[in-house]
């Protein structure tokens, strides 16, 4: 089984790459972990990241967020925060965000004994690829943040 | 005496692809103005694949819909390979429609339990109703992965797939990852048969209304990749005669274009396609909609979602047959030469066919070209659906009740917004 699988979340526009660019990062480092650790990349929550949490013992998910503070801020969130009974926003598939869909995993119980998400805080989102300086700095920051977090799960108790 | 005045104003329609809203007023017992409003900005993707190569159009169109980039790609190969009257290899033009029925799978099972069935099981979201009814979504979640991984096998990826080229598909499956597949494919039969009769035990309003159906036919078989344009008031012509037909205008209230044929809105989409098409479902899937006890062809639109769940079924099983026997071909493309002119494709969306033209240049670019995708083509007809059930359900329900309705009516269509405007926020007036 696997033990921990990665999922990074974004677009090929500018700093929604957040989430991919963190999962690249940590690729390379994680083949030496074999089968027990897996990464991936999606282009949307929905359905697809509930296939992809399912099954594991930990996952982490990393997505840009867009709030009101500094670009290139981590947030950090537990599990809990997305209990099946929060309220829920207009849903269409167009709109099925990360905390929906995390949502329906939990009213489902799908999801892993443990889930840790990680927001980066971005700036405005263009149409071009390039990333603003503040987004690549804290995905490199919190790529060594994951793998730390990795490598203390997969160690020997 | 006094007279009622009713105004229901829904700003944003919630569970619908894309953005629109919907304005009702009504005086006493008329609807005195029912407008669905698409207000989402015009996309303007024609005028984006103008000057383009010919060999970009497919990865250019598929990026039009997150939910059907599959139908996007087909017809726009349809189109341009007729043009350059390109011999696509039989054993890829089966790869082609096997990602055609990946797309249907998924994108009808997003709709039926994700957006459709909170409204008839009494639930705001998918995710108030998992909590009760967890193993009917779980189902839908299984269907909608099968059908993700059948784009994925030929497409290499499911949301805006890159497998397909002008001339076929860019890699053939390996006979291994197809013999996965079907195994797989096996396993989730008897879900779409259940699915099927579950949809159908629904309790659904009984709202008979007269309408046109538009879809395709074929000579044998069911059609989804390509066929003639039918309606079941006896049209029944090639792609290339679709603007002799069918008109577009704009309305002041929708950003969206507005189809007619001749001067009449009509259906298209699963219903359509099951009423024109059931003599040609295979037996276990016309058994089942039979068994179902709706009289098809069906002139309740609230039987779209059982429509949806057959053609899941139908896929699966079109699938499963065209994968037996698979052999990998040597070569996925085939020669291309470019020439110029105008090239006419259509094929069945999930929503509904999906009609395209693009005239090209002698260097293989598109100088101009025409897109008219289904949401736009059943506008109208929702609009005149509303107007029908709304006095079929009865004006004198309050407000909630009136929007939930109309809410309801829309939903079944499963329109996608994003892709017409190129919708629904519900305003009601009482005066």
């Amino acid at each position: 089984m696997t033990a921990i699988r990665v999922v990074g979340v974004g677009s090929p526009f500018g700093d929604d790459r957040a989430g991919w660019l963190v999962a690249e990062r940590l690729a390379p480092a994680l083949g030496a972990h074999g089968a027990r650790v897996e990464v991936c990349a999606l282009d949307r929550p929905g359905p697809a990241l509930l296939h992809a949490v399912a099954g594991c013992e930990v996952a982490i998910v990393i997505d840009a967020v867009s709030g009101t503070v500094e670009a290139g801020t981590i947030h950090r969130l537990e599990v809990s925060a997305f209990a099946a009974d929060a309220p829920t926003g207009a849903a269409s598939a167009h709109a099925f965000g990360l905390a929906e869909s995390l949502r329906l995993g939990a009213a489902l119980n799908l999801l892993p004994p443990r889930l840790l998400v990680y927001g980066i805080e971005v700036g405005p989102v263009g149409l071009g690829e390039a990333l603003s300086p503040e987004v690549v700095a804290a995905a490199d920051r919190l790529a060594s943040e994951i793998m730390a977090v990795i490598e203390s799960e997969l160690a020997p108790e | 005496m006094s007279e009622r005045h009713v105004s229901v104003h829904v700003p944003i329609l919630a569970r619908v692809e894309g953005e629109g809203a919907l304005h009702l007023r009504i005086r006493g017992n008329v609807i005195e103005e029912l407008k669905l409003r698409i207000y989402e900005p015009p996309r303007l993707f024609e005028k984006l694949v103008e000057g383009r190569h010919y060999s970009e159009i497919p990865d250019l169109v598929a990026r039009i819909c997150g939910i059907c980039p599959v139908a996007y790609q087909v017809s726009a190969a349809n189109a341009i390979e007729s043009l350059f009257e390109v011999e696509v290899d039989p054993v890829v033009q089966a790869l082609r429609r096997v990602l055609y029925c990946g797309e249907w799978i998924e994108s009808h099972a997003l709709h039926i339990h994700m957006l459709a069935a909170p409204d008839y099981f009494g639930y705001d979201s998918v995710i108030a109703m998992a909590r009760d009814h967890p193993e009917i979504v779980e189902r839908g979640l299984r269907l909608h992965a099968l059908g993700n991984a059948l784009m994925t096998m030929l497409g290499a990826r499911a949301v805006h797939p890159v497998g397909l080229c002008i001339g076929g598909l860019h890699r053939a499956p390996l006979e291994a990852e197809v013999d996965a597949m079907l195994g797989r494919i096996d396993a989730a039969l008897p879900d779409a048969a259940a699915l099927v009769s579950w949809s159908a035990a629904i309790p659904m309003p009984a709202d008979e209304q007269q309408f046109v159906s538009v879809g395709l036919r074929i000579d044998a078989g069911t059609a989804i990749e390509s066929g003639r344009i039918v309606s079941d008031r006896g049209l029944d012509i090639e792609a290339r005669a679709y603007e002799e037909h069918f008109t577009e205008h704009h309305v002041p209230h929708s950003t969206a274009l507005w189809s007619l044929l001749g001067a009449r809105p009509y259906l298209v989409g699963p219903l359509a396609r099951i009423n024109l098409n059931f003599d040609r479902l295979p037996a276990p899937v016309s058994a089942a909609l039979a068994a179902t006890g709706v009289n098809w062809p069906s002139a309740n639109m609230f039987h779209s979602m059982t429509a949806r769940a057959g053609e899941i079924y139908f896929a699966l099983l079109e699938a499963r047959r065209l994968l037996s026997d698979y052999r990998r071909p040597e070569r996925s493309v085939a020669p291309v030469e470019p020439r110029a002119g105008v090239g006419y494709g259509v094929s069945e969306a999930p929503r509904g066919i999906l009609w395209h033209r693009y005239q090209i240049d002698a260097e293989g670019r598109v100088a101009a070209a025409r897109i008219v995708p289904p949401t736009s083509q059943n506008q109208a007809r929702i609009e005149e659906d509303l107007h029908a059930s709304l006095r079929a359900f009865g004006l004198d329900h309050d407000e909630d009740a009136l929007r939930a309705h109309c809410e309801k009516v829309v939903r079944n269509y499963d329109p996608c917004i994003s892709c017409a405007t190129h919708f629904l926020r519900l305003t009601t007036e009482r005066l």
